[in-house]
């Protein structure tokens, strides 16, 4: 392979990569929800970009996974319930969908099995939600 | 610029915290905790910086319910107002956020708007409640500056229980202003301004408040206080101080923290050997030191339940020889360079201040003799134009009387008042007047008036006037004067009148509430001693002092407990004041010891049984029954002390002899010990 054509497959594959890319409103609109009344309700264009480019590294959703997992009911419905919080905030509406029933599964702090099956659910939706964030334009 | 307020926000996430302080973060200073434990730990430290707390619900360690109950514990919820976030949205939750005192809340999803309107309002509501609460303490604290009253009647107590003459406050203050303008005088080292000397010398007529705290028989004990007595007497000076500590807490007055100053160290000593604190020289505020040297030496020349007055100059050579504790030196001559008036002082502005310099002046006109030049009478009738002017001002029933002429002539306020004419001639025998004084009032006027000198002539009493059919109390002040040259004879009187019938009332009830037992209203030991004495001294009637407690009474208290004791011992009063006529005193002189003191004609005997046994009968349970010892004057003795002793014993043999009996004393029981003071005597 010739330096040319190294050079154009780098090309190529940037290319590639900003087609993927997402705009805010196409993030929202791809997770169900509605960016122009997220904006109206927390104000702010640039405060709904900081927040939920932030969503991915909040510690909510792998202390769920780690509950889960151990089987540990307090920590889990904390968790899922601190995780139904944000996804309001920050207007995730499928995602807090199935935050919510989770929360409810585990308000009795025991991880059964329709928790569980209400967990794979929220790690669904979690991946794809943390996966069009990832897609997001750096602002 | 305005300093933002204070925000505390809770939240297990910190993304939400993040998200909130960002939507606030324009108008308040943000501080974040991460659990309920961090929360208390900022409330314990910073509460009163903050402005308010946003509170999230579920929170591992400490969950938001857990922090209310913890600030409605410490009485925080008061102090700091909270909101609570939620993702809860059912009622239950909010309610019971509601109950444990939460102002509002706040659910998610966050709405800017919603969030930055609620801690607005919240925060405003809450600094408006604030600035009320101070308003309210400034009207008080404005009230109170000017009651001056209260002071004085608070002083007034004190001084009731105390026994004291009631002059002992006054002459705390006069001896304190006359002392502290000397010293100004003589050193520069204490930087008083005038409203502060004003402040001091108001403040120091509460040095002994904390009295009301001590014990009346330990206050008005006639002996030497034993070492356990003296001790809770000296609680007074940090009891006092407590109390405006306490006012302290409310207002920072400036008046009340001189007054905390004189209470609590106005028996400290220069040598540190004083109490409470021990504090030496210099580290006693100046206020305290005056103050403590007038106490001393008002209570050194005024006369005490337990010491005669002694003369001013025994007084300053106790003080000079340390015979009452170590003062500084700088007050001591002080003390020495004003000491020469001190006496004079005293008596002549103990009366009211300013028509005493009224009297002055019009006395030295007085003076003037019938040889006065033209000029001196012109000047004369000027002086009594003006001297007209004031009196039909002042509301006072002003006189002067002539003996040559023998005529009173009275203010015209006055003569309206009294509804007589301004001229009486030869009033002694006059109708009109007679109908307004009791001759026995003007004998005892005129009596005085012959007694006084002309180093002290100045006379005061009280005096019952009938003035319109209503009986009103009056204060006299009057004077003689005497003839300009040798001041040998006595010319002609002047004086004056006051209308003093409140605050006689008010005396006289604050007396009868000093010398009344609180729980029976039956009169105390002490002022029953008083009653009696005088009567025993006076009348050489026939009568008894009868001593008598209930048997068993400490079963009733043991049983039933102290409130019903209580409610036994108010009976038997009532009982006495049902059995005893008007002439006789009754007095509660112990916990369930009574004394009666009866003037009596024929057989003693039967006045006895006939109140011995009303004072049978039964209480809901308790059977009651009393033991009596009777003493009679003047058989077994005519004074009180005597009487009193007999009694006792008397009513011991009643004890020893089975009890549910009355004892006459007789010879053969001297020597028997005692039941009320089985140490003294």
């Amino acid at each position: 392979m010739t330096d040319t054509s190294l050079w154009d497959a780098v090309k190529a594959e940037e290319q590639q990569s900003q087609e993927n890319q997402v705009t805010i409103e196409e993030c929202y609109a791809g997770l169900g929800s509605s960016y122009e009344k997220v904006v109206a309700r927390l104000g702010k264009r640039e405060r709904v970009e900081k927040f939920l480019s932030r969503f991915p590294a909040d510690e909510s959703y792998p202390t769920l996974c780690g509950a889960i997992e151990e089987g540990r009911g307090e920590e889990a419905f904390r968790a899922a319930h601190s995780l139904k919080g944000i996804c309001m905030n920050l207007g995730l509406e499928t995602l807090y969908g199935a935050a919510n029933a989770l929360t409810e599964a585990l308000r009795g702090r025991r991880v059964t099995g329709e928790a569980k099956m209400l967990f794979a659910q929220v790690r669904n939706e979690y991946d794809r939600t943390t996966s069009y964030i990832g897609k997001l334009a750096e602002p | 610029m305005k300093k933002k307020p204070l925000l505390l926000i809770v939240d297990d996430t910190e993304m939400n915290r993040a998200m909130l302080a960002d939507m606030l973060a324009a108008d308040c200073e943000i501080i974040e905790a991460g659990n309920g434990v961090e929360a208390i730990e900022i409330l314990e430290r910073r509460r009163h910086e903050l402005s308010l707390v946003l509170l999230d619900i579920v929170m591992p360690r400490m969950d938001g319910f857990e922090v209310l109950a913890v600030m409605n514990k410490n009485g925080w919820i008061q102090q700091v107002p909270v909101i609570t976030i939620s993702a809860e949205t059912a009622s239950s939750y909010i309610d019971h956020a509601f109950d444990l005192g939460a102002t509002d809340y706040i659910s998610r999803p966050f709405d800017e708007k919603t969030v930055q309107r609620r801690v607005r309002n919240t925060i405003m509501l809450y600094s408006k409640q604030k600035a009320l609460e101070g308003m309210v303490a400034e009207q008080i604290v404005e009230k109170e500056r000017n009651n001056f009253l209260m002071v004085e009647i608070l002083s007034n107590i004190v001084e009731f229980r105390n026994g004291e003459s009631g002059l002992h406050v006054l002459h705390i203050r006069i001896l304190t202003e006359i002392l502290l303008r000397k010293l100004l005088e003589m050193t520069d080292r204490y930087s008083i301004s005038a409203s502060r000397l004003a402040l001091i010398v108001n403040a120091s007529a509460l040095h002994d408040i904390g009295k009301i705290s001590i014990p009346e028989e330990i206050l008005n004990k006639p002996g030497r206080l034993t070492a356990e007595e003296f001790e809770i007497m000296k609680t007074h000076s940090a009891v006092g101080a407590q109390i405006m500590e306490n006012a302290l807490q409310h207002h920072h007055e400036a008046l009340i923290q001189i007054a905390y100053n004189i209470c609590r160290w106005h028996h400290e000593r220069y040598d540190g050997k004083g109490y409470p604190d021990g504090l030496e020289g210099e580290e006693i505020p100046i206020e305290a030191q005056v103050v403590a040297l007038v106490d001393v030496y008002d209570a050194l020349t005024s006369i005490r339940i337990y010491k005669p007055a002694y003369s001013h100059g025994e007084a300053m050579r106790m003080i000079l020889a340390g015979e009452c504790g170590s003062f500084s030196p700088l007050l001591l001559e002080c003390l020495k360079s004003v000491g020469p008036h001190l006496t004079e002082e005293l008596k002549v502005r103990s009366i009211d201040a300013v028509s005493e310099g009224n009297i002055r002046e019009l006395s030295s006109q007085m003076l003037v003799d019938s040889q006065v030049s033209h000029r001196t009478f012109s000047l004369l009738e000027q002086e009594r134009t003006k001297y007209q002017f004031f009196a039909s001002m002042s509301n006072e029933i002003q006189f002067e009387y002539s003996y040559q002429t023998d005529i009173l002539t009275l203010s015209e306020w006055g003569a309206e008042q009294l509804g007589c004419g301004t001229v009486i001639e030869r009033p002694e025998r006059n109708k009109e007047l007679g109908g307004v004084i009791s001759g026995e009032d003007y004998q005892d006027i005129k009596r005085r008036l012959h007694a006084v000198s002309p180093e002290h002539p100045i006379v005061s009493n009280i005096y019952c006037l009938r003035v319109k059919e209503e009986n009103r109390w009056y204060k006299a002040v009057a004077r003689p004067i005497w003839d300009g040259e040798t001041q040998e004879r006595m010319v002609s009187v002047i004086g004056k009148f006051t209308d003093v019938h409140e605050e006689q009332l008010r005396l006289e009830k604050l007396k009868r509430q000093a010398a009344q037992d609180s729980l029976t209203h039956l009169s105390n030991h002490s002022a029953a001693r008083e009653i009696i004495g005088k009567r025993l001294a006076v009348h050489g009637n026939q009568s008894a002092v009868v001593l008598f407690d209930l048997d068993n009474f400490k079963e009733a208290n043991d049983k039933y407990g102290h409130m019903f004791g209580d409610e036994v011992l108010k009976h038997v009063s009532r009982e006495i004041r049902r059995s005893m006529r008007e002439e006789d005193i009754a007095a509660r002189i112990g916990g369930d010891e009574f004394l009666l003191y009866i003037e009596y004609k024929g057989n003693v005997e039967d006045i006895i049984r006939r109140i011995f046994n009303t004072l049978h009968g039964r209480y809901k349970k308790f059977e009651i029954s009393v033991s009596m010892g009777i003493a009679l004057a003047p058989e077994n003795g005519v004074k009180y002390e005597k009487l009193f002793h007999a009694a006792d014993q008397a009513l011991y043999a009643a004890k020893k002899d089975g009890k549910n009996r009355y004892c006459f004393y007789d010879d053969s029981l001297e020597g028997l010990l005692s039941v009320l003071s089985p140490m003294d005597h």
